[in-house]
């Protein structure tokens, strides 16, 4: 238990915070990646769609 | 306080290890189509303001990628709460999936008024490359890759 307790104090002096930690562990290791490919595509998926919507607003269709 | 944090670690750490490798997959090839349908919509607007292509086409072309666009944010926030492909996953992203897969095989099988040959190659080779990354998606989730 000592041990566990000295290497969260390690960690929290390193990166305050779990939530900082977890976000060390999504940057470097791969198994959890996913969480970050899925932002990264969200992001882009989100500004598709204002572009999208954006040009069609621009030039409504004549009819 | 010290407790709580070890208690927090000890539940999160064995949980980062659970993705499976078929979410990986999934994960980077929504990642590809994202960028891959960013290049298509700038590429087909900038055509327009070229005149190199006409209004009824982009209007066309922009549709589709919005309901790409929309079926990706489906396929992402179902992958995003699931640490394994399950079958009522695979059910949900086949559904999810195979309308806009069709819908760009559609239009990538349209031919695309494109007066520069260079512009039209470009908008082609994209659809085509979003079609087969999609496919690539719902190969993994039918337990085939």
């Amino acid at each position: 238990m000592g041990t566990a307790l000295a290497i969260v104090q390690l960690l929290n002096t390193a990166a305050p915070g779990i939530a900082s930690l977890i976000l060390m562990i999504k940057k470097t290791d791969g198994t959890i990646s996913v969480v970050a490919l899925l932002d990264e595509a969200d992001a882009q998926f989100n500004a598709n769609i204002q572009q999208a919507k954006d040009w069609l607003a621009a030039h409504p269709k004549v009819s | 306080m010290l407790r709580r944090k070890v208690l927090v670690l000890v539940l999160v750490l064995p949980l980062v290890g659970c993705t499976d490798s078929n979410l990986q997959k999934i994960a980077k090839d929504l990642d590809i189509t994202a960028k891959t349908v960013a290049t298509l919509q700038t590429t087909v607007i900038d055509a327009n303001s070229k005149k190199l292509i006409s209004e009824a086409d982009t209007r066309t072309i922009l549709t589709l990628c919005i309901q790409v666009n929309q079926a990706g944010q489906q396929a992402s926030a179902a992958t995003r709460t699931i640490n394994a492909l399950g079958p009522a996953d695979r059910t949900q992203l086949t559904a999810i999936l195979s309308p806009v897969i069709t819908s760009v095989a559609n239009v990538a099988n349209q031919t695309i008024a494109i007066s520069n040959p260079q512009t039209a190659e470009t908008v082609k080779t994209l659809l085509v490359t979003i079609q087969t990354t999609l496919n690539s998606i719902n190969l993994v989730v039918a337990g085939g890759a």
